[in-house]
């Protein structure tokens, strides 16, 4: 996931671009010059504007010291793909939420992040029931948020 | 007070309602992605089969240490808990990463007292005047107050000016989603109705802040253990908080003061006085140019500032019936649910309330030591937890979490769209606080712009007309003026003196 500023400046003058034709669009209030379309252009110049200096501007640039303790990132396919993993099974978990339902779409989603973070697959169920049983107390139960059933809705209670 | 007040305060039911609310509030608080405002939604049901007065105290109990519990996974974890302890997060983790979690955090609990404390003792005493003057203001004021907020989230962050200034553009945009203020217009919502109400905040920070957390410790493998798993002992942690508090107690004493008048400003909550107070205390410290790399200094003043805040913000809604921030807003509901409407007339009709209020406010804050200690003393536990074991339990938490607000699977999207967008920006030097100020205030500003603006018939000029409203005016205008000489100084410094480093990647 690493791009250089270069990529990253561009992408900003790109996405302001398209925000800008977007909100040129949006209808003016009666009377004035301006309307909804206002505050998203004020954002795209400024990211436009922004991505410009980040993209094209001098070359130096300061380190930026956010994340320096952080233990370094580590090289190669396998953990550059270990986010993406995680990625598509957020992804996943949105799709089969309503469909599968809360408990059974928990369940996967905790075992194949336990799994993708170098748990054991007898470790990553282990993990997995205690928690979605715990989440399920906590949430469903004692604080009434109206988790979806799915296809074990016939044993909701 | 008078002796009912303290009969009622001190009844074992309301000191059982107080002292679970602490724990409550610790936990909510120590759960990333979990806020305090989200911690009192959630104690509301409860509130129904309550004695109002025995509800004010579960919610100000509740709020009190939830504010300070949001500095747990903030310093052991670089998730703030709630949002008000992001301002510091960063000094907080790198404290912890160099095996001092457990001072950081007596400091940030004992600072928390103390900024409570000093909250209610301002609330109880200049209450009435300090609202006088807040509510005299308009939609123009507002609209200065939140660009200073903004402004303020640019001055604190650590990156180059152009990169936080493309995080704050990012929030704003974000903030535009839905239909627009003015007319009614869908804005980015390509036909889709749920995000017609815009993007919920609390799902776009677990997004923001959860998610590439642990999107980003996926990359980094998972047989490093923390760093940070040793910790001081705890009578050496309790020694060095003595030594720093009495070190930095002028800081303590000025973010007290300074964050319960920034609570009391409507609109204006605990994470914008923890921002103000930070920024505020670097402008001033001897070491400005340690903030950001685990200097204790900004920890004191943004750990009481947000704190007071919670005191303050309280002025205006009980005097006014003017939230001052998300909590207040819902507790003004329960008080009229209850048959009492907040006002000027609060103070005679119903003083007992007030002074509950005020006892409840000392109670909690005191309340909040013993339990303080008691999750400083675990927090090493949570520390200890391996990673592969504590990221899943932390995903799950995020996810229903975040679907709790919202009931559908918006808030999951919402959620999966910012933790990339949040992983991505960090991955490349982008600091992600202004982003998520800019999601904030951005509804704020836009919304007190429109207003103004159809007041004033289009003239630019009325934002200078009333007398509060030139003076936040021309100072957010002189600040503009600052960061845009020193965006242009850094980019001149640059060409002069380009960095060595300055092609290498921004990660070790």
């Amino acid at each position: 996931m690493y791009c250089n500023d270069r990529l990253s400046g561009s992408l900003l003058v790109l996405f302001g671009g398209l925000v800008l034709w977007r909100a040129s669009t949006f209808p003016s209030l009666a009377g004035l010059e301006y309307g909804p379309g206002l505050f998203p252009s004020i954002a795209a110049i400024g990211l436009i504007v922004c991505g410009a200096l980040i993209g094209f501007g001098s070359r130096g640039r300061r380190k930026a010291p956010s994340t320096l303790t952080m233990p370094p990132r580590q090289k190669g396919w396998r953990m550059a793909a270990r986010p993406l993993a995680l990625l598509i099974v957020i992804l996943g978990y949105g799709l089969l939420l309503d469909p599968l339902g809360f408990h059974i779409a928990s369940f996967m989603a905790v075992s194949a992040t336990a799994l993708i973070f170098g748990m054991r697959a007898g470790g990553s169920v282990l993990l997995a029931l205690p928690l979605m049983i715990g989440v399920h107390l906590l949430f469903y139960s004692l604080l009434r948020v109206p988790l979806p059933w799915g296809l074990l809705a016939p044993m909701a209670w | 007070m008078s002796a009912s007040t303290l009969a009622a305060l001190f009844s074992p039911a309301s000191l059982a309602v107080i002292a679970a609310c602490t724990l409550y509030g610790t936990f909510i608080g120590a759960m990333p992605g979990l806020t305090a405002t989200m911690a009192v939604a959630l104690l509301v049901p409860f509130t129904y089969f309550m004695d109002p007065l025995i509800a004010i105290s579960a919610i100000v109990a509740t709020t009190t240490t939830a504010i300070f519990a949001g500095d747990v996974p903030g310093t052991l974890m670089r998730i703030p808990g709630t949002p008000a302890s992001a301002a510091y997060v960063e000094d907080a983790y790198r404290l912890s990463r160099a095996g001092r979690s457990r001072s950081t955090l007596m400091v940030s609990l004992f600072a928390a007292c103390i900024g409570g404390l000093v909250g209610v003792a301002l609330l109880a005493l200049i209450a009435p005047q300090l609202a006088r003057v807040a509510v005299q203001f308009s939609s123009f004021e507002t609209f200065w107050l939140a660009c200073l907020g903004l402004s303020c989230a640019v001055l604190t962050s650590n990156g180059s000016v152009a990169k936080s200034f493309s995080s704050l553009f990012l929030g704003l945009f974000i903030a535009t989603i839905g239909i627009d203020v003015a007319v009614g217009h869908p804005r980015f919502t390509f036909g889709n109705y749920e995000l017609f109400d815009g993007i919920s905040f609390i799902p776009a920070i677990i997004g923001l802040f959860a998610l590439s957390e642990i999107l980003r410790s996926a990359q980094t493998g998972h047989r490093d253990q923390p760093a940070n798993a040793a910790q001081e002992s705890f009578s050496k942690a309790l020694h060095e908080a003595a030594l720093v508090l009495r070190r930095f107690k002028r800081n303590i004493a000025r973010s007290s003061v300074l964050g319960t008048l920034i609570g009391a400003l409507p609109g204006a909550g605990a994470d914008i006085a923890a921002w103000i107070c930070y920024a505020i205390s670097r402008r001033f410290s001897r070491h400005p140019e340690r903030y950001g790399t685990g200097y204790i200094e900004g920890v004191t003043d943004g750990g009481s500032a947000n704190n007071a805040a919670i005191g303050g913000a309280w002025t205006p809604a009980l005097v006014f019936g003017i939230p001052g921030d998300s909590v207040t807003a819902i507790a003004i509901g329960i008080l009229l649910l209850n048959g009492m409407s907040p006002g000027p007339q609060i103070f005679t009709e119903s003083p007992e309330l007030v002074h509950t209020l005020y006892g409840a406010f000392a109670l909690s804050n005191l309340a909040m030591i013993p339990a303080g200690l008691l999750v400083i003393m675990a927090s090493s536990q949570v520390v200890r937890i391996p990673r592969r074991v504590l990221m899943p339990c932390v995903l799950l938490f995020s996810l229903v979490g975040a679907y709790a607000i919202t009931n559908s699977v918006i808030a999951i999207w919402t959620v999966l769209a910012l933790g990339a967008l949040g992983y991505a920006m960090e991955a490349n030097g982008f600091p992600l606080a202004p982003a998520i100020l800019g999601i904030v205030l951005g509804t704020i500003v836009e919304e007190n712009f429109m207003t103004s603006m159809m007041k004033a018939q289009g003239d630019l000029l009325a934002f200078f007309d009333r007398p509060w409203a030139a003076a936040l005016g021309t100072l957010t205008l002189l600040l503009w003026a600052l960061l845009l000489t020193r965006g242009i100084y850094e980019s001149v410094q640059r060409r002069h003196y380009p960095s060595p480093s300055s092609e290498t990647e921004t990660y070790p």
